[in-house]
């Protein structure tokens, strides 16, 4: 009784199969592809020192939609991302200060954000969970809050951290760059929980919940774990805006959530939940970018700049979801 | 003990709590900052929030409809609704008849537009809408070609803020159009359409109801009322300043038909409620405004006070029963 | 000796309506214990209590003489008590092997999974149905991939590579075929020579008395007789299970229909080939057989979801197009689902809405006043005999027999030509059940046709006036007149 609008038969059953498997082959396929248009245009794009200077800008968003997705693959949704950059900012930038801007002052804030930031996650988990809330409309609550707390602790843009912070995210160490370490890291931590089991266990929860809980999850405390991911992440990411402006901001990181959403979307994410995979949300925040530079080279318009970015963001995730609905007709 | 229970069903409605409590702000406002229940006073806070009274019908409609269905699309259709409408009346009154009928085609086609993604092509509606959000906001852009735009002509500003009887016309039109909506949720086919489909589509659909073209047509409407609210935004602010003008409209209408009693999960709650939920929302922003508690300490109540009235009635149901 | 297990005056309720009342069980190690009752009579509830995937409202449960109290199935399968679900636990998205072992511990080193490991266990429980699934079936295909049948067994030895010391077994050998039940049942026998227990929930006599020890049978939500299966007979079961509104299945006179009012012609969709059949005017026509062979999809397809079908179709004469429901709805086709939950109600929308919404589509009334809309549908709710307080309660309120009439109510507003009936009985009390077959009966005393599809052999056979049976989407038979019979019946489906 599906609304067949348009099928995609002329894609082979053998790439339909690939796709299955990883959701997010077409992201890498229009990373390439979006990396060619650049190449062709300014060959130079493609070096491997703009490439990594490129890495370092788009981390954040990478980070951020990286938490998002595990939120995803449970079936919610974490609209306090944003509010919860300004939040760690504001204190990683206070307690920097504090001590002065010395090393270890700065491993010490660097730690506080992360804990803030997890906490602010386990405590949005904690609250869906205990007092069963609507994932979309608690998170924006709960976004309301972090933002006053970023208040509370900073009023207005300002403090400053030493450039070492910012020299410290354009070097490298062992000959990578540091972004790609950051990277290798956060993919690291994610095999980890692929290998325990983890990842599996959210998809489940997104899948068929009901079903999840009779196989024996506890599916609150997986989903209370997914949202202190999605927190953990955006800590992160908030650390990497720092090396980039090197200041704090109660204002910080407005926006983020929905880029990251649509971002994990492009990536081959399910919205619903049960399907999907945080390294295709990587991919899915490299075509968020890439599209903007594409357009930026190409030379067009600043007029179209922004509905050229909307529509190349609507067609991805038509085909995805066509894709995934011819997908499911050949279960039958 | 059994006649206690209609009593309690009627404590329980999110309406009757959304007015109790905006009743109760009133009060502990005026006894707090004397003049903060004036008649004056009230009246300005129910003109700001008719716009998003307006925004908002159209969310509630979108949401009824179905569970996870949502228009994260309808902000950004405020601004484009404010920008057309300017731009094309160009501050002539012999242009605000062509001004509004552009605003509400353009601003219905969108809709459409997001209404075949969403169910044609099976595009989440969360990611759809906000994409969707995106070229809307350039189309503005597009308008304004980086200039200013003529502002609200007078026979716009006096349809909003002209005062009959002390009370300026936006309300009025606010008060028709409530009785509207009512009577399109309560009364016609199509009303009722929406809150069957919306609690179980499958049921909907073998009733005989063509849910694909409904759903497309929710979505025009709720486009359309946003680019209504934003004509109706340009008269009372009489120009535009820029271009994130509706933004804060997104979520606001999420929230006020969520606090209005409406379920995410679709199906349930009408547009009255939704309507008190907008004035209780403007209260709380103006109570927070008048006390003397610093910005970060409105933000926490207001987050606080939305999470009380969530966990008051909008709880799901049990995964174990 | 103690019972393993040892249920005591175990209640549930749902809303107003009573699944459970006051149930006793006791099962002993070692054996396999059957749970039989009518449709919706409670036994899954009472499995779903055992894990507690439901919370019980009052009794209690011993388990090895002591009272448990698990938290979540995850505890009940750490005690060793683990469930094959009847609407199954498989998550759609993941692979077989991610299925069989979701919410296990993990064995490998730091608590990693050991997919090497589980592969080879789940390849070799696989290996135990090979030759009666086809080759796809493999650890990595994605669940939503299998043919039903398939992804029962995948439920199945999802619990059987755990050995649990209890393993219940809701209907797990409905939707599959003899060679593969047999199979499950040198399963549970291997168990039981361990030591195990196993409760078994069937629909099916001959399963029971194969290889069942003892039965409970549970008769609206109580629990009415334990019996030992070598000492007892098929019809002291039934006896129990019907208690003492049984009917012998009289012969009944039935008025010959010659008025022919629907002809379908070579119609294929997604599993049917070839259908052939001719509707008379005021007839009630069942369709049975085994479940699952193409019943529901020819409702469906009458029904307009299937567009993509190929046949022609006439109704009185005029040539039909069944491209949705909308359009068969317009055609004077009415559809009523057992699967009320699914397809049937709007659960938190009033009694009223419930009944008029297909009323005004297919009347193209846009606009109504509801005072109007109450006094057009009091009449059918009268004829309907329901009770009930206000119609603006919500129609979750009313027991499951209750709804369904509002869904027949729903559609007698419209004025039907035909009634497609796919399994309306399911859930519903004895009592509702024989109201609706009077009522069935009326309406074709009116000129309306009705196409009935039964899981419950002897019902249609009691009320149909001819019965198609069907076999893997092909009609193999039609029963009439005398041969209106059990014997009949089975002897056509199981060709």
């Amino acid at each position: 009784m599906n609304t067949n609008f348009i099928k995609l038969q002329w894609l082979r059953t053998g790439w339909k199969e690939r796709f299955r498997k990883a959701p997010y082959l077409l992201a890498i396929a229009i990373v390439i592809i979006l990396m060619i248009l650049l190449g062709i245009r300014n060959p130079g794009y493609l070096k491997l020192a703009s490439l990594t200077i490129k890495l370092k800008s788009w981390m954040p968003l990478l980070f951020a939609a990286f938490g998002q997705t595990f939120v995803i693959l449970t079936g919610g949704i974490d609209l306090s991302q944003g509010s919860m950059i300004a939040l760690v900012n504001v204190i990683i930038v206070q307690v920097i200060m504090l001590f002065g801007g010395s090393l270890p002052g700065m491993l010490f804030a660097v730690s506080v954000g992360i804990i803030v930031g997890t906490l602010a996650g386990i405590i949005n988990g904690l609250i869906l969970t205990r007092l069963r809330l609507q994932p979309l409309i608690t998170t924006y609550a709960t976004g309301i809050i972090w933002r006053g707390f970023a208040l509370s602790v900073m009023n207005e843009p300002g403090g400053e951290v030493p450039m070492s912070f910012y020299y410290f995210f354009s070097g490298s160490f062992l000959f990578i760059p540091i972004p790609v370490w950051f990277l290798s890291f956060i993919v690291g931590i994610y095999l980890f929980l692929l290998r325990r089991g983890a990842v599996t266990q959210l998809k489940a929860i997104g899948g068929y919940t009901i079903g999840a809980f009779e196989s024996g999850i506890n599916v609150d405390r997986k989903r209370v774990l997914a949202y202190g991911l999605s927190g953990f992440f955006t800590a992160l990411a908030t650390i990497a805006i720092i090396g980039e402006t090197i200041s704090g901001s109660p204002l910080a990181g407005t926006g983020y959530e929905l880029e990251a959403i649509s971002s994990a979307a492009i990536g081959g994410a399910s919205l619903s939940g049960g399907f999907g995979s945080p390294i295709g949300s990587l991919f899915g925040g490299i075509i968020t970018r890439l599209v903007n530079d594409v357009i930026f080279f190409y030379g067009i318009d600043v007029k179209y700049q922004q509905l050229m970015q909307g529509l190349i963001i609507i067609l991805a995730l038509s085909f995805g979801a066509l894709l995934a609905q011819s997908l499911s007709r050949s279960d039958k | 003990m059994k006649n206690l229970k209609p009593v309690l069903i009627y404590v329980k409605n999110p309406t009757v709590i959304a007015t109790g409590i905006a009743l109760l702000l009133l009060v502990v406002g005026e006894f707090r900052a004397p003049g903060f229940a004036k008649f004056s006073q009230i009246i300005n806070m129910l003109t700001v929030a008719s716009f998003l009274g307006i925004v908002a019908a159209g969310q509630n409609l979108v949401v009824l409809s179905g569970k996870g269905v949502i228009d994260l699309s309808v902000g950004k259709m405020v601004t484009l609704g404010a920008i057309l409408g300017g731009a094309i009346a160009n501050g002539m009154d012999s242009g605000v008849v062509l001004a509004f009928m552009v605003v509400m085609i353009v601003t219905f086609s969108v809709g459409i537009l997001n209404g075949i993604g969403v169910t044609l092509i099976g595009i989440p509606p969360l990611i759809m809408t906000l994409s969707m959000g995106i070229v809307v906001e350039s189309m503005s852009r597009f308008v304004t070609g980086g200039l200013a735009v003529k502002g609200a002509t007078p026979i716009m500003s006096t349809i909003v803020t002209g005062r009959f009887l002390d009370i300026p016309g936006i309300i009025y039109i606010w008060i028709v159009f409530t009785v509207l909506m009512i009577f399109f949720q309560n009364n016609t086919r199509f009303g009722m359409s929406l809150y069957n489909m919306g609690n179980n589509d499958e049921a909907a659909r073998l009733s005989g109801l063509n849910v694909t073209w409904l759903r497309i047509t929710t979505y025009g409407l709720s486009s359309m009322l946003a680019g209504l609210a934003g004509f109706f935004y340009l008269g009372y602010l009489g120009s535009i300043y820029n271009i994130s003008l509706g933004n804060k409209y997104t979520l606001a209408s999420v929230v006020a038909v969520v606090v209005g009693g409406v379920s995410l999960s679709g199906g349930k709650g009408g547009y009255l409620g939704v309507a008190v939920g907008c004035i209780l929302l403007q209260f709380l922003e103006s109570f927070l405004t008048v006390q003397s508690i610093p910005p970060w300490g409105r933000e926490v109540i207001m987050g606080v006070t939305l999470l009380v009235l969530l966990t008051a009635y909008a709880r799901e149901k049990k995964l174990r029963q | 000796m103690i019972p393993l297990l040892k249920l005591k005056g175990v209640s549930k309720r749902f809303g107003g309506v009573h699944a459970l009342r006051q149930c006793n069980f006791s099962l002993q190690s070692g054996e396999i214990h059957f749970l039989i009752g009518a449709n919706g009579c409670g036994k899954s509830t009472l499995s779903k209590i055992i894990v507690c995937a439901l919370e019980k409202d009052s009794g209690e449960i011993l388990y090895n003489g002591n009272p448990v109290n698990f938290s979540n199935p995850g505890d009940a399968r750490q005690a060793g008590i683990d469930v094959v679900y009847q609407e199954l636990s498989l998550i759609p998205d993941l692979s077989v092997q991610e299925n069989m072992f979701l919410g296990s511990r993990n064995q490998g080193k730091l608590g990693f999974t050991d997919t090497k490991a589980q592969e080879k266990i789940c390849r070799a429980a696989l290996e135990r149905f090979k030759g009666v699934v086809s080759e796809n079936l493999t650890p990595d295909i994605p669940v939503n991939r299998l043919t039903a049948d398939e992804r029962q067994i995948v439920e199945i030895l999802k619990v059987f590579i755990r050995e649990p010391k209890v393993i219940i077994l809701d209907e797990a050998s409905s939707s599959l075929h003899s060679t593969q039940v047999e199979i499950l049942f040198n399963l549970v026998r291997e168990l039981k020579e361990k030591g195990h227990s196993v409760i078994m929930i069937s629909h099916k006599m001959k399963e029971l008395f194969e290889i069942g020890d003892r039965a409970t049978i549970i008769r609206n939500g109580l629990t009415v007789a334990t019996v030992e299966l070598k000492e007892s007979s098929h019809e002291e079961i039934v006896t129990h299970m019907v208690g003492e509104q049984y009917f012998s299945a009289d012969k009944i006179n039935r008025v010959p229909k010659d008025e022919i009012f629907l002809t379908i012609k070579d119609l294929s969709a997604g599993k049917l080939k070839d259908i052939n059949l001719t509707l008379f005017k005021g007839e009630i026509l069942g369709l049975s057989g085994l479940q699952g062979q193409g019943q529901s999809e020819l409702l469906l397809t009458l029904f307009g979801g299937h567009p993509e079908y190929k046949g022609d179709l006439f109704l009185d004469g005029k040539k039909l197009n069944l491209r949705s429901p909308a359009h068969s709805v317009r055609d004077g086709f009415a559809y009523i689902s057992g699967d009320r939950k699914s397809y049937g109600v709007f659960p938190v929308r009033s009694i009223l809405e419930n009944t008029v919404l297909a009323y005004l589509k297919k009347t193209g009334r846009k606009f109504f006043s509801r005072k109007s809309l109450r006094s057009e549908v009091l009449p059918i709710l009268e004829r309907l005999d329901l009770i009930y307080d206000n119609l603006d309660d919500s129609i979750s309120q009313l027991s499951g027999g209750n709804q369904q009439k509002i869904i027949i109510g729903r559609w007698l507003m419209t004025g039907p030509k035909v009634i497609l009936m796919d399994d309306p009985t399911k859930g519903v009390d004895i009592k509702t059940k024989e109201e609706l077959y009077a009522l069935m009966k009326e309406l074709c005393d009116t000129g309306v046709s009705i196409i009935w599809n039964s899981s419950e052999d002897q019902e249609i056979l009691r009320n149909a006036d001819r019965v198609l049976v069907l076999n893997d989407g092909w009609i193999v038979d039609e029963l009439r007149e005398d041969r209106l019979s059990e014997y009949e019946l089975y002897k056509a489906a199981m060709a």
